[in-house]
């Protein structure tokens, strides 16, 4: 067995992480292996760039700026897309089932056959009921407003909310 | 200890231990991989602090099951060569240091690789190299990933990413032979990769 592993091997696929830092180890330190590597293609010398490591200090004061630039607060799950439609979806749901209660808490029950649905006009009935939703989305929350007539209901999901 | 997976779950439901945790086991691989893109540590620190922040907030997105590593490098990348294009004259026009100080890579011994040497000299020649071409070579022959990786990583097809690699390979050849003839051997100077002609 060759005291020299092939440094070739560096350009091709298929070495493990291990086995690549063995070989790079060993060709940093052997001129042959080097002069092998180059003469295979000079621009696979910048491979061994890939011992270089960031100076350590710079390593630290990135943690430090890395924490120190979170927002404050505890941070939950943000809402993924998927998961914001589903409440999207669960707020119209809910609110087409407020409309329906506020409906029918102002209308008289049906006596009768077909012909006593009619609303009498006599029976007093919510003022025409307006229906809308408005999505916020600033940069910790999103909000869903929901609009039923004179009724205003407001779901937040705020990832930086701590109850 | 905890395992990877169980910091990155940690850190998505909102730990900051965890979370510092990760970026201390994730922030020299970021830190290289911007640098070797970016061309200096200071840029490449700026970038890796976004890319960190970014981690944060995307954290809760992430799905398990997913390759963590492809992800980040994923991050990294778009940020780096948005610094880059962001420096604009800076990054691509200003000389570069000749001296391999910045890199703090001490003096080599004898028989050793001028590790200092080499990182001025990428660092010069990589100008040449378009973000892509750049980005590619610096995953594929410095970070060592597989070329099927990096076409994830870039989000390209692995014939993309080898056209990549090709033309990254013949500029850096060129650039060598032209500006660091001592680090290419007697035997292939003069020698025009790829049939090319000057």
């Amino acid at each position: 067995m060759s005291e020299h592993p092939d440094p070739t091997r560096l350009g091709r696929e298929g070495l493990d992480p291990p086995e690549r830092a063995a070989l790079l180890a060993h060709v940093a330190r052997c001129a042959a292996c080097r002069g092998r590597l180059a003469a295979e293609d000079p621009s696979l010398l910048f491979s061994l760039l890939g011992l270089v490591a960031p100076p350590p200090d710079a390593l630290e004061r990135l943690s430090e700026r890395v924490l120190a630039a979170l927002p404050p607060g505890a941070r939950g799950p943000r809402l993924g897309r998927g998961r914001l439609v589903g409440a999207l979806a669960a707020a119209i749901v809910l609110a087409a089932v407020l409309a329906g209660v506020l409906w029918r808490s102002g209308a008289p029950a049906p006596r009768g056959g077909p012909a006593a649905l009619g609303r009498p006009a006599d029976v007093a009935r919510p003022a025409a009921v307006g229906f809308g939703v408005e999505i916020h989305a600033p940069e910790s929350a999103q909000l869903i407003d929901l609009s039923l007539g004179d009724t205003q209901l407001i779901l937040i999901f705020d990832e930086g909310l701590e109850l | 200890m905890h395992d990877e997976a169980e910091l990155i779950a940690a850190a998505a439901a909102g730990d900051r231990s965890a979370f510092d945790r990760l970026v201390r086991l994730k922030r020299e691989r970021v830190v290289r991989v911007a640098c070797r893109i970016t061309g200096n540590w200071e840029d490449a620190l700026d970038v890796a602090q976004t890319v960190f922040l970014k981690l944060w907030h995307g954290l809760g997105r992430f799905q398990p099951g997913r390759s963590f590593d492809t992800w980040l490098h994923r991050i990294t990348v778009n940020a780096a060569i948005d610094q880059v294009r962001s420096s604009g004259p800076r990054g691509l026009v200003q000389p570069l240091p000749e001296s391999g100080a910045a890199d703090g890579i001490a003096a080599p011994a004898a028989e050793e690789a001028d590790l200092a040497l080499l990182a001025s000299a990428f660092r010069r020649l990589a100008h040449g190299l378009a973000p892509k071409q750049r980005t590619a070579f610096v995953l594929r022959e410095i970070e060592g990933l597989e070329v099927a990786e990096v076409a994830r990583v870039m989000g390209v097809a692995e014939s993309t990413v080898r056209n990549h690699l090709l033309q990254a390979r013949r500029v850096l050849r060129r650039g060598l032979e032209r500006d660091y003839p001592e680090l290419v051997p007697p035997a292939l100077r003069g020698t025009l990769p790829d049939g090319e002609s000057s």
